[in-house]
């Protein structure tokens, strides 16, 4: 028997779309977020912290100011950190320096005396430095964490398929706050093309937009990203 | 002139007549009495239950603070509140192998089966999830604290209990919970527990704490009040153990053949749609 050209057409069709289905439900299985029959594992309790943003379970809607500016928060308190430490190796370098010269010129007796003056200044800015890193980065002995709600599930979540109206720091800049407005991760590849290896990571050029594989508290998430190098 | 004898006779009328006062209202007198004693005593009875409630909690913490190696199972509960507002309750267990200053591996299963690793050896970060045959790696960043604290908030990565582990466990309990106070001597699986129910600003927390001197967690409940829902998460902990037998592969970084690499997603740079759409034009050039 032989099919009409346009009923071929369309049994192509709905092949293709029960295939890309079939794909997205055997992502949304494989997925860390999605429980069995489509349930969210995800929420404020499955993160087991002693603090909570309060929200619903994967899917939702995260507004501005939420975790990704507190994202943004962390960033720019490492900037400063590393802003404060190259500013105080700066110092010290430089009062080595002023020390180093100040010793040179002067007479073989007093050398001794300058080399004790110069190791009691390396240790005061040793010290200074060390003071200056333990105020940036610790807290009452904790690794950046002065806020108490740390371990909150919206702390540093980062939620697969979430609407982000939200502003980000991207994890690539380096100083200065520059703001964009992130593209929303995805749980599966957004289309079947085959991956290119960046550094080891799986990256999809799909439409105008790359994805770079990643890993996220709900699982395997596919990232929209910068283009990579050469391409 | 006044005889000496005036004044034991004045204080005797007062006497007596107060006396008789007392007699014509009794009911007043024994019933301002009642109410202010057992109010006292209720008082004394509540702030004793804190401070016993406090001191079997800050016992508990700096024991595990104090631990320098530790392995533990967790046989965890907890609620995961979907749109709809249904409650769905989904199961991990969970083995926690501590030790100090930096290491850390935790080895989990769900509820569905799918097994994940995670290590911290005292250099990277790396998590392995063999469900989705995926592995990704960070550089450690400092201690155990540190590196919990950098896991959880900064890569955005679950480790229920997380601030359990922390060697700054007494200061965090210190610094977060508001109340605490005595519930009972109850038995957690045949042993007698101490039950406290301590509060938090936005998470309420149940613990049942072993007694005698190894003060160790046996359960705990928490309750994220101002959650929707007020989910709970529910750990039993179960096979203690303050001296395992440590070895240096236990904390080698995984070697996992076959999986595939992945960032952690909050490492990588991300751009906005315009942007990606953009640069992708660009790239494509």
């Amino acid at each position: 028997m032989r099919l009409a050209p346009w009923s071929l057409r369309m049994t192509l069709v709905a092949g293709v779309c029960l295939a890309g289905l079939a794909h997205e439900a055997s992502a949304q299985l494989r997925g860390g977020g999605g429980g069995g029959a489509g349930f969210s594992r995800i929420g404020a309790a499955s993160a087991g912290g002693f603090s909570s943003g309060g929200t619903f379970a994967q899917g939702r809607q995260r507004g501005a100011g939420g975790a990704q500016a507190s994202q943004g928060q962390r960033q720019a308190s490492v900037n400063q950190s590393a802003r404060q430490t190259a500013i105080s190796a700066n110092q010290a370098r430089r009062q080595q320096s002023v020390n180093q010269n100040q010793s040179s010129r002067q007479s073989a007796a007093l050398q001794a005396q300058d080399r004790r003056a110069t190791t009691a200044t390396n240790i005061h800015n040793n010290r200074a430095d060390a003071l200056s890193d333990a105020r940036d980065n610790y807290h009452g002995g904790c690794y950046n964490c002065g806020r108490s709600n740390w371990d909150s599930d919206a702390a540093g979540a980062f939620v697969a398929g979430a609407v982000v109206g939200s502003a980000v720091v991207t994890a690539a800049t380096p100083s200065t706050s520059t703001v964009v407005v992130a593209a929303p991760a995805v749980s599966a590849p957004p289309c079947n093309v085959a991956s290119i290896a960046v550094n080891g990571v799986a990256h999809y050029y799909c439409g105008a937009t790359w994805y770079a594989t990643a890993y996220a508290n709900s699982g395997v998430v596919y990232v929209p990203t910068a283009p990579p190098p050469g391409y | 002139m006044r005889r000496p004898i005036e004044a034991p006779r004045l204080a005797v009328s007062v006497i007596c007549s107060s006396l008789i006062a007392l007699a014509a209202a009794p009911g007043a007198c024994l019933a301002a009495g009642q109410a202010q004693l057992p109010a006292a005593n209720a008082a004394r009875l509540a702030l004793d239950r804190q401070v016993q409630g406090r001191a079997i909690m800050m016992k508990m913490a700096q024991l595990l603070a104090g631990a320098p190696h530790f392995r533990v199972n967790l046989h965890m509960a907890y609620d995961a509140v979907q749109q709809s507002g249904q409650k769905v309750e989904f199961h991990e267990s969970r083995t926690v192998l501590v030790s100090r200053p930096d290491r850390l591996r935790i080895d989990g299963t769900r509820s569905d089966g799918e097994q994940a690793l995670t290590v911290f050896t005292g250099k990277d970060v790396v998590l392995v999830d063999h469900a989705s045959m995926v592995y990704a790696t960070a550089p450690q960043p400092g201690t155990l604290d540190d590196t919990i604290v950098y896991f959880v908030r900064d890569l955005g990565m679950r480790l229920p209990l997380a601030f359990m582990l922390l060697g700054r466990l007494p200061a965090e309990l210190q610094e977060r919970v508001r109340s605490v106070e005595y519930v009972e001597l109850s038995s957690i699986d045949g042993a007698a527990s101490h039950h406290i129910a301590a509060r938090g600003d936005t998470v309420d927390m149940q613990l049942w704490v072993a007694d005698g001197a190894q003060a160790l967690p046996q359960r705990v409940v928490l309750t994220y009040k101002t959650a929707p829902g007020q989910p709970q998460f529910r750990s039993e902990f179960s096979a203690w153990d303050l001296a395992p037998e440590i070895s240096a592969a236990m904390f080698e970084k995984p070697t996992p053949d076959g999986l595939q690499k992945v960032a952690f997603a909050a490492q990588l740079p991300r751009v906005a749609p315009a942007a990606a759409a953009s640069a992708a034009k660009q790239g494509a050039r």
